[in-house]
């Protein structure tokens, strides 16, 4: 210290910097290497759900405190829950990314159908392209999208056109559902498969597409852990009770109704 | 007065010099940066022990390694192009001119660097998209569309590329100073041939330098490409999206990939350091 103090002002200000420095580090590095661990009772509910719910969970979870709610594609949460990262509640855009969760022993809670999706032929407002019929995806001179097979909505799109027997003439497979109906909104492509829900946030518009009523994928909610702590069992009830919060926000955004049977009773 | 400027010299000599001895450094300074380094290195360790060894040239061989190989190879060597054709003059203007908002034309040379590469491919698609400022004149009078091409591949990897060299070849054209180019001009040299026998060849590590990390950044973009050019196989899935997607499929073959990517940019890295440090 004092041979700080001789140096001059100037070192003097350089070590006090020094000091808050280290104390930065030692403060941002204390509470990140223990939060990880607790989040039963005390930490927020953390929701991981898929990108085509972002604007239900927005709804569902707005002005509520204690609910983190982590969006991103079904298989990257899957992923991401095996991989060890803490949530307390898994939603899924697809059984096969559920059963997926349940078999790598990341979910532990009864999977519960909550709601279901359908996929649509979505062009930008004013249908651009000119596109007419599921059959235009094979059109050359169009820039067409789709999901990644990766991903539920691409799985979907890809049992859709085989069973259509539609050859198809892709510009990209889109990670998540919403980048690729953002894309579509920009008008930066033609048409593309998503879902009813996603085409009408995004106000793309929509063209007749008998092919793909067949097609349908179902949401599953899951809680991680086997018994969860009343808060989490709360979220869970929100989405799977008839009538509830997150139920009449998933029909209000254009999801199709379900009687929330357990996984195992849905044909996949 | 005179004392403060004795000061202020010798700490610089002090900055500059070589590293003082241990002991006289605070003990919690040096655990607190050792812990930092543990932060940088404790992933490339987990991604080691993760690694597939005996699997790997079969998970590299895959057919679709391969595809997305040659597509970022495609993309990172035009990007790298791209970067110094436009890159050099860039460099050059900004060291020698004098220029009228210099702090503010800096800034937008370094944005790229900080900005989130998702954001850098929206911007992207808002100017040269089909329907972007610029990018509606191109479709109209060329008929050029980049998104969903593998030329869109290359505009996003060289926007956030360009940078890397920009940065590393202004601060060598700093450092080696213009009394060399002023020396030649004053000798008869016209400004091309000045440029290319003093300027450039004293600057020629750094040329190399800034041209193996922008290809390196290139290299392992993502965010950008994926947000502007899309993903298809063969034309804009480079390896760091095939990785993201081996993720979701197969994660050995993406810690695979990773393994890859990684020891290209720690071998641009370690060859380069010393170079593209600002000394």
């Amino acid at each position: 210290m004092t041979a700080l103090n001789v140096a001059g002002g100037r070192y003097r200000r350089r070590a006090r910097l020094r000091v808050a420095a280290v104390s930065a580090a030692v403060a941002v590095l204390g509470p990140g290497c223990s939060g990880a661990a607790d989040d039963g009772d005390g930490g927020d509910v953390v929701v991981m759900a898929a990108s085509s719910l972002t604007d239900v969970i927005e709804i569902v979870f707005e002005g509520r405190e204690g609910v983190t709610p982590v969006i991103a594609g079904s298989s990257t949460l899957v992923a991401q829950l095996a991989a060890g990262a803490g949530a307390d509640v898994l939603i899924t855009a697809n059984s096969a990314t559920m059963e997926q969760a349940v078999s790598d022993g990341s979910v532990h809670g009864e999977p519960v159908l909550i709601a279901l999706n359908a996929l649509v032929l979505a062009t930008p407002a004013g249908n651009p392209g000119g596109v007419t019929a599921l059959a235009d995806l094979g059109r050359e001179d169009l820039l067409i999208g789709l999901c990644a097979p990766e991903v539920p909505c691409g799985e979907l799109a890809r049992q859709a056109l085989d069973a259509a027997g539609i050859e198809l003439s892709a510009d990209t497979l889109e990670l998540n559902v919403r980048a690729l109906a953002s894309k579509l909104s920009l008008g930066e492509l033609d048409a593309g498969l998503v879902y009813a829900t996603d085409a009408r946030m995004a106000g793309l518009a929509t063209v007749d597409a008998p092919e793909l009523s067949d097609h349908l994928t179902g949401y599953y909610i899951a809680s991680v852990s086997a018994e969860p702590p009343p808060q989490v069992q709360a979220v869970i009830d929100d989405f799977a009770m008839g009538g509830s919060v997150g139920a009449k926000a998933l029909y209000a955004y254009g999801f199709l109704g379900s009687d929330s049977r357990p996984v195992s009773a849905v044909p996949p | 007065m005179q004392a403060l400027t004795a000061a202020s010299h010798s700490g610089d000599a002090v900055e500059r010099g070589p590293a003082r001895p241990a002991g006289q450094l605070p003990a919690t300074l040096t655990v607190v940066g050792f812990v930092a380094l543990g932060l940088l290195a404790l992933p490339i360790v987990g991604l080691l022990q993760r690694a597939p060894w005996t699997a790997l040239p079969s998970l590299l061989g895959e057919s679709a390694v391969l595809e997305a190989l040659r597509v970022s190879l495609v993309v990172s060597v035009s990007a790298a192009a791209a970067c110094v054709v436009l890159g050099l003059p860039l460099a050059i203007v900004l060291a020698r001119r004098r220029l009228r908002f210099p702090r503010i034309v800096r800034a937008v040379v370094m944005l790229p660097m900080v900005l989130p590469p998702v954001v850098a491919g929206t911007a992207l698609l808002f100017a040269l998209g089909r329907r972007g400022l610029v990018g509606q004149w191109l479709e109209e009078w060329f008929g050029v569309s980049l998104p969903f091409t593998t030329a869109g591949s290359v505009v996003a990897a060289a926007f956030v590329a360009l940078p890397f060299f920009v940065v590393t070849v202004e601060a060598a054209l700093r450092q080696a100073g213009d009394e060399l180019d002023e020396a030649a001009a004053t000798l008869g040299a016209g400004a091309w041939a000045t440029l290319a026998h003093v300027t450039l060849p004293t600057i020629r590590p750094a040329l190399a330098a800034g041209t193996a990390l922008a290809w390196a950044r290139a290299l392992g973009e993502f965010g950008a490409t994926l947000t502007f050019a899309g993903n298809f196989p063969g034309r804009t899935r480079t390896l760091p999206l095939e990785t993201y997607l081996a993720l979701e499929r197969n994660p050995e073959a993406a810690v695979a990939i990773s393994l890859v990517l990684m020891a290209v940019a720690l071998a641009v890295l370690v060859t380069l350091r010393d170079r593209w440090m600002p000394r």
